[in-house]
Formats: C-alpha cells, sequence, structure tokens
C-alpha cells in the first residue's frame, strides 16, 4: 500500500453509478502532491466508449470505471468494469504510485468483477473489454 | 476487409526426392503439399482453392481416399491426419490424428474400400504401418532394414500392401494383419509403387532409373515379377501413376520427362515440355485420372500434361516466403526469398495468369521490388541478396545493377531509387550516386525531396536526395522496420518492430499520430498509403489493417491473413494485394 488515501467523492460517483445510472464512465487520478485519489472526468449516461478512452492521456497513468452494455446469450446486460490505464509512456514514478494505489481504490468499489489493465489502446478494444467480461 | 482472391503457393519439393500429389476424379480436385499446410484445388477452375493449416509440422505426404470424401495427409514429426473434404473449412470433421513416426510421413495410400489406410515413413522401430481411418491398428509392416520411402494398398482382394524403401528393395505384405511375403532388390531407393485400378499389376519405380512390372499369380496367391526395365529415363525415377483402364501407366524423372509405358515397361509416348533446359524441370511426382495427367516439377510448377504430347497448362505459385509485390498498370509482379520473381495479371478481381519472369534468375532471395522508370518504361526494380538490383521490364530481366553490400531495403521515385545495405545508405538520383555510410539501417521511403531510413535504435533518419541529413526523429524505442511517404509527400509513416506506427508530418517533422496505432501485436513488415490516403500495414502477428491519418482511427482490420506473418501490401483502387511467409498471394477487399 502506498498510503494514498481514497476521496469521498469517488465513493459517491461509483454509487449514483451503479445505483442510479447517473454517469456512463468516470476517471480518477492521484492528486499533485501525491496523497489522495480524486475524481478526473465522468460522461454524461448518452457519452460513448471513443469520449471514454480520450479521457486517459498518453503520457500518465488513470483509474477508470465504464458501464458496458453488452449481450450474452440474447439477453441484454450492463457491468462495471474497473480499467486500469497504465501507458508505457507515463514516468515511472507515476507508473508506481498508481499500481501501489489500485487496491485501495478497488476495494472501495465494491461490486465490481472485471479488471482490464491497458497499456496502450489496443488492450482496451470493446471486443477486448467483452470478452473479458464473458471470461469471469 | 475478407480475403476475395488467393494465389496459392506452388507444392513444396526438395531435390532428389519424390513430391505427392494425389488426383480425386469423383470430386474434381487434386491436393498437395506446401510449406505447413495442404491445398486442394479443383482440376478445372484454377481460383477454386481450399486450405488445411492444422498440420505442426512441415507437410510431406498426401492422398485421397477412393470416395473422395476423406484425404490422408501426413507431415515430418510423423503424424497423419484424416479429415473431411466435403465441408467448409470452419466444419471440417477430423477423424483421425495420430503419431506413427519420429521422422517424416514418406507415402500414404488408402484400400478400395475407403476402409484401411497404410502409412509408410522415417521411423526408428517401425517404418509402416496400416490402420483404419478411425486410428485401429492392422498391423506393422517388419521386414525392411531402413526408411521405407513409398507404399500402395491393392484395391482389390485379396488385400496386399507393396512397399518401396531406402534399403534398396521392394516388398509385399499379405493381411490384414500384413504379413511380409516377398521382397525383391534393385540398385537404388525406390521411390513410388503403385498397383494398377484392377489390382492384377503393380509398378514399382527406383532412383536407380528402373522401372519394375509385378503382376498377380492367381493359383499362387501372390505377385511374380513380369517386366524389368533398366536405364528407362536418363535420370533417377520419381513418380508412377496408372491410367484408369490398367493397361498403361506414366512414370516421371529427374531428367525432365514424363513417359507413357505399356505393362511391358516399353515406352508409348515421352511427354516433355518444351520450355525445357534447366534442374527447375525436374519431374517429382505424377498423378493420373485418365483424363488429367499432371506433374510436379522441382521449382513447383505443376503440368497438366497433354497425352498427345505438350502442356495444356502450366500452374505456378511461390515456394518460400512472398517477401514483396509490386503493381505496373494490370500486371502484378512478386518476389520471393527462393529467387524467383513471378508476374500476374489483375482482371475482375481476380489474379491470373502467373507466370515466371523470364531471364536468368538469381539463386538468393528477393528482398524488395518497387515500381521504378527503366529507360523510360514503367517497370519494376528487384533487390536481391546476391548484391544486386534487377531491372524488371513487361515480366523480363532487362538489366542486373551492382549494389554496394547485401541490400536490405529499397525504395523508389520515378526513376531514382534509394537501397539500404550493411554498409549504409546509396541514393541514386538523376546520373548521380550519393551515398552515406552507416551500419545500422534497416528500411528506407523515398518521396520527391527527402529520403527517410530507419535504424535499429528507433531513429528514423530523414536526407536530403543529395546525402545531406535534414532530421532524426525519435520516438520509437527499438527497430524501425517499415518507412512510407504518402503519395504528395507530406506526411511519413513509422512501424517498429515491437508493434506501433507513428506518423509524422514532413513540414516541421512534428508528430501527429504516437499512441493511436498500436494494434499489431507483432513488428510492422511494411506500410503502404493507398490513393484515397488511407494507410495499409501489414506485421508478423499475420494481419493486415487499414489506418486513417484524418480522423486517426482503426478503419479496418483482417486477421490471419497469412500464416506465420505477412509481409507486404500494396493498394490497387480501393483492394489490397498481400503477400507472406505461407508464399501466397492474397487480393482483399477493404
Amino acid at each position: 500500500m502506498s498510503g494514498v488515501a481514497v476521496g469521498e467523492e469517488c465513493v459517491t460517483i461509483y454509487e449514483e453509478m451503479k445505483m442510479s445510472r447517473k454517469y456512463k464512465f468516470a476517471t480518477f487520478r492521484v492528486n499533485e502532491d501525491l496523497t489522495e485519489i480524486v475524481p478526473d472526468a465522468v460522461g454524461e449516461p448518452d457519452a460513448d466508449f471513443e469520449e471514454f478512452l480520450s479521457k486517459f492521456p498518453e503520457k500518465d497513468a488513470r483509474y477508470g470505471i465504464i458501464d458496458i452494455d453488452y449481450e450474452d446469450d440474447g439477453c441484454a446486460k450492463s457491468r462495471i468494469v474497473f480499467i486500469f490505464w497504465s501507458p508505457d509512456g507515463a514516468p515511472i514514478r507515476s507508473k508506481m504510485v498508481y499500481a501501489s494505489s489500485k487496491e485501495s481504490l478497488r476495494r472501495k468499489f465494491a461490486g465490481i468483477m472485471t479488471e482490464v489493465q491497458g497499456n496502450d489502446l489496443s488492450d482496451l478494444t470493446m471486443d477486448e473489454i467483452k470478452g473479458r467480461i464473458m471470461r469471469v | 476487409m475478407e480475403c476475395i482472391s488467393e494465389l496459392p503457393p506452388a507444392p513444396s519439393t526438395i531435390r532428389g526426392t519424390p513430391s505427392r500429389i494425389s488426383i480425386n476424379t469423383k470430386t474434381g480436385r487434386y491436393a498437395y503439399v506446401s510449406g505447413k499446410n495442404v491445398y486442394l484445388r479443383s482440376l478445372t477452375d484454377d481460383n477454386k482453392v481450399e486450405m488445411y493449416s492444422r498440420h505442426r509440422g512441415k507437410t510431406t505426404a498426401v492422398r485421397f481416399a477412393p470416395s473422395g470424401m476423406w484425404i490422408a495427409t501426413g507431415d515430418d514429426t510423423g503424424v497423419i491426419h484424416v479429415w473431411d473434404t466435403t465441408n467448409p473449412p470452419d466444419d471440417r470433421v477430423i477423424k483421425c490424428e495420430r503419431s506413427c513416426f519420429a521422422g517424416a510421413v514418406d507415402d500414404i495410400a488408402w484400400s478400395g474400400d475407403n476402409k484401411r489406410l497404410v502409412v509408410v515413413g522415417d521411423g526408428r522401430q517401425q517404418m509402416g504401418e496400416a490402420f483404419t481411418p478411425e486410428g485401429a491398428s492392422l498391423g506393422v509392416l517388419n521386414g525392411h532394414g531402413a526408411e521405407i520411402t513409398a507404399c500402395d494398398f491393392r484395391p482389390t482382394r485379396p488385400f496386399f500392401i507393396a512397399t518401396g524403401s531406402k534399403d534398396q528393395s521392394c516388398a509385399f505384405f499379405k493381411g490384414p494383419p500384413f504379413k511380409f511375403v516377398s521382397s525383391s532388390a534393385l540398385t537404388n531407393t525406390v521411390n513410388a509403387v503403385r498397383f494398377s485400378p484392377n489390382g492384377t499389376h503393380v509398378a514399382i519405380v527406383s532412383a536407380d532409373k528402373t522401372v519394375l512390372v509385378f503382376s498377380y499369380d492367381a493359383e499362387a496367391k501372390a505377385f511374380a515379377e513380369s517386366a524389368r526395365l533398366e536405364n528407362a529415363h536418363t535420370k533417377g525415377i520419381y513418380g508412377v501413376a496408372w491410367a484408369p483402364q490398367s493397361d498403361m501407366f506414366a512414370t516421371c524423372s529427374a531428367d525432365g520427362t514424363v513417359v507413357i509405358r505399356g505393362l511391358d515397361c516399353q515406352t508409348i509416348t515421352t511427354l516433355q515440355d518444351p520450355l525445357h533446359g534447366t534442374i527447375n524441370d525436374q519431374q517429382l511426382g505424377v498423378d493420373w485420372d485418365g483424363e488429367h495427367l499432371i506433374s510436379v516439377s522441382l521449382d513447383g510448377t505443376i503440368r497438366f500434361w497433354n497425352i498427345d504430347g505438350g502442356v495444356d497448362k502450366r500452374i505456378e505459385g511461390h515456394q518460400k516466403a512472398v517477401n514483396d509485390i509490386a503493381l505496373v498498370g494490370d500486371k502484378l509482379y512478386s518476389v520471393d526469398a527462393n529467387g524467383c520473381a513471378h508476374v500476374h495479371t489483375l482482371a475482375d478481381g481476380l489474379v491470373v495468369d502467373t507466370a515466371l519472369v523470364s531471364g536468368s534468375m538469381p539463386k538468393n532471395a528477393f528482398v524488395s521490388c518497387k515500381n521504378c522508370t527503366i529507360d523510360g518504361e514503367e517497370g519494376v526494380m528487384a533487390a536481391n541478396m546476391d548484391g544486386s538490383l534487377y531491372s524488371i521490364v513487361n515480366g523480363a530481366i532487362v538489366a542486373k545493377l551492382p549494389a554496394e553490400g547485401t541490400p536490405i531495403a529499397l525504395d523508389t521515385q520515378g526513376a531514382a531509387y534509394a537501397v539500404v545495405s550493411h554498409t549504409g545508405l546509396e541514393i541514386h538520383g538523376e546520373g548521380e550516386t550519393r551515398t552515406v555510410a552507416r551500419d545500422d539501417l534497416i528500411s528506407v521511403a523515398m518521396c520527391e525531396k527527402y529520403v527517410a531510413a530507419g535504424t535499429t535504435k528507433g531513429h528514423v533518419v530523414v536526407y536530403s536526395h543529395d546525402g545531406e541529413q535534414i532530421a532524426q526523429l525519435e520516438e520509437h524505442p527499438r527497430d524501425v522496420t517499415a518507412l512510407a511517404f504518402n503519395a504528395d509527400g507530406t506526411l511519413l509513416a513509422s512501424g517498429d518492430a515491437i508493434k506501433r506506427i507513428c506518423l509524422w508530418t514532413t513540414e516541421d517533422w512534428s508528430l501527429t499520430v504516437a499512441n493511436d496505432w498500436v494494434f499489431h501485436t507483432a513488428r510492422i513488415r511494411q506500410l503502404h498509403w493507398g490513393p484515397s490516403g488511407k494507410l495499409a500495414s501489414v506485421s508478423n502477428d499475420r494481419s493486415v489493417r487499414v489506418w486513417d491519418p484524418e480522423s486517426r482511427k482503426a478503419l479496418a482490420d483482417c486477421a490471419e491473413v497469412h500464416l506465420e506473418g505477412a509481409f507486404c501490401v500494396r493498394w490497387v483502387g480501393e483492394k489490397l494485394v498481400t503477400g507472406g511467409a505461407d508464399a501466397s498471394v492474397k487480393l482483399i477487399s477493404v
């Protein structure tokens, strides 16, 4: 554990997303002092996947959660997926802080079953994420 | 994206080793082995091709069941697959997958009722075995002292198996459970054995140029030698096939001829390709179904012989990886790792009329070929590992120019061209040649103003046509393996050995696409800009992808295009032509 705390707004956003579907997605970052995880961006319920991906910077790490709609045996379902974005171009210090703080954030988000790690955009295609959901 | 037409590879051949080819009359197809794959092709329609790619080793033997419903294939790891030929490739039933030998499978034969198989090869203790198509053993062939190279199953009862071996003898086994009956000595490896369709005779051919015929003696219930002809050909004999009436058979030999013989072994007709003359004409395999007499030569050409003399049709293809392709008008040129250059015609969305480029071919691999203006005519410049550049115009090699060092990459712009070799970069302009001595260059691209070269350190170095360095672009972490300027020279795309493609603006050498084009999973092999400003890429990950520089998005992709890697890509209008390690050339719609 890195000692980075999880901000209360993060949990509120997750609860609102889960219970009332207020947001399509949300991203989180570690603040400048490396003391707390804070919300970075949220997406309106009609936001698309491309918009979600655009919230991930090329040279820094991020956490994200997104509500994925998918079809299983002809039955429409949705599931919230946790994304850990850690691009090769991010500073090493940043990658370390994000990796060591990830568990404390995930533990606050009760009920997330699927986690996807993205090192570049090829890891975060819709097919890839849906494949991961089906595998669980 | 999907493959709309395929030019399949030619059969794999090894000098001095028979090459198996099998015709099935009932389904109108023939089968041969190439690389790790097996190809089924229509006897009448050259564009009807099916591929089987489930073998892990190099495929070495193939034989249709008499019914045509099933086919047995073997590879060099000693594994046999029995699979059905009627279902589409996705629903194929593999009836049996069985490991028979430590070494390669050399020959396969079926009984006339499709219910028994015999397989021979390079085993340590057992060299041949008979079994049912489901895999249950029917007996082991004991009696040869070395690798069994050829076998056949008597199509009528009582069942016999005839074999030929590297121990320089042929033998008969009766069964099941196929027990040794008799053997006859020759003076070299027996290459092929075939029973006549009515089961009364068996023809045996050997590398010692001998043809032997045995006939069935119904009273003794055994086969006895009825004819022998020594020096039947001037070189070793590699294949034999019977006419359906069982009254004559064809033998093929390294002397380049296919000879039709009567039951007394005497020649009825000698067939020879009028275009013969090199060792590439060694005929290593033959099959005959009455209507079609086909043979495989050392260069992989399949010839459909006219029994009255001459060749009706030649089917050509590459035997090794296709390293590059170029398009001049409606002529498509492709060059391979065997040093062969082919010219094809693109018509109605099909690749047709494949022929070898005329002129003396090099023995080394071609690394690249690009469009080039040669003495005012549109042609192709091809770089070869023998240290030469070949100019090809209208399907013929017209000139051979020396290059410094061994060429690694080549690009052209009008009549000018740039070659990257182990010693550096050579830029040939209008009459002038500039060289840049560097030992770390591996790729090159050329436009009207610039020459860009990729290094093993991950840099893209940009030169003027005078050889002066203009810029050094640093973004890739490792080898820059592919480069391409777009049509007006405003954009430069670069691909690396990991998986990434970057896009640069040539105005100020700024990076416009850095982390978006990352969907390949292995080394980028080639990039090509299309007429509508789209970029196509191929990679060792077997796929071809299309990218749009305006939206920075991946537009389309086609996975598993070329097994073991896609090596080259060219736009043809709104379609793509690709080549790869499986030695095939494919036309792909976007």
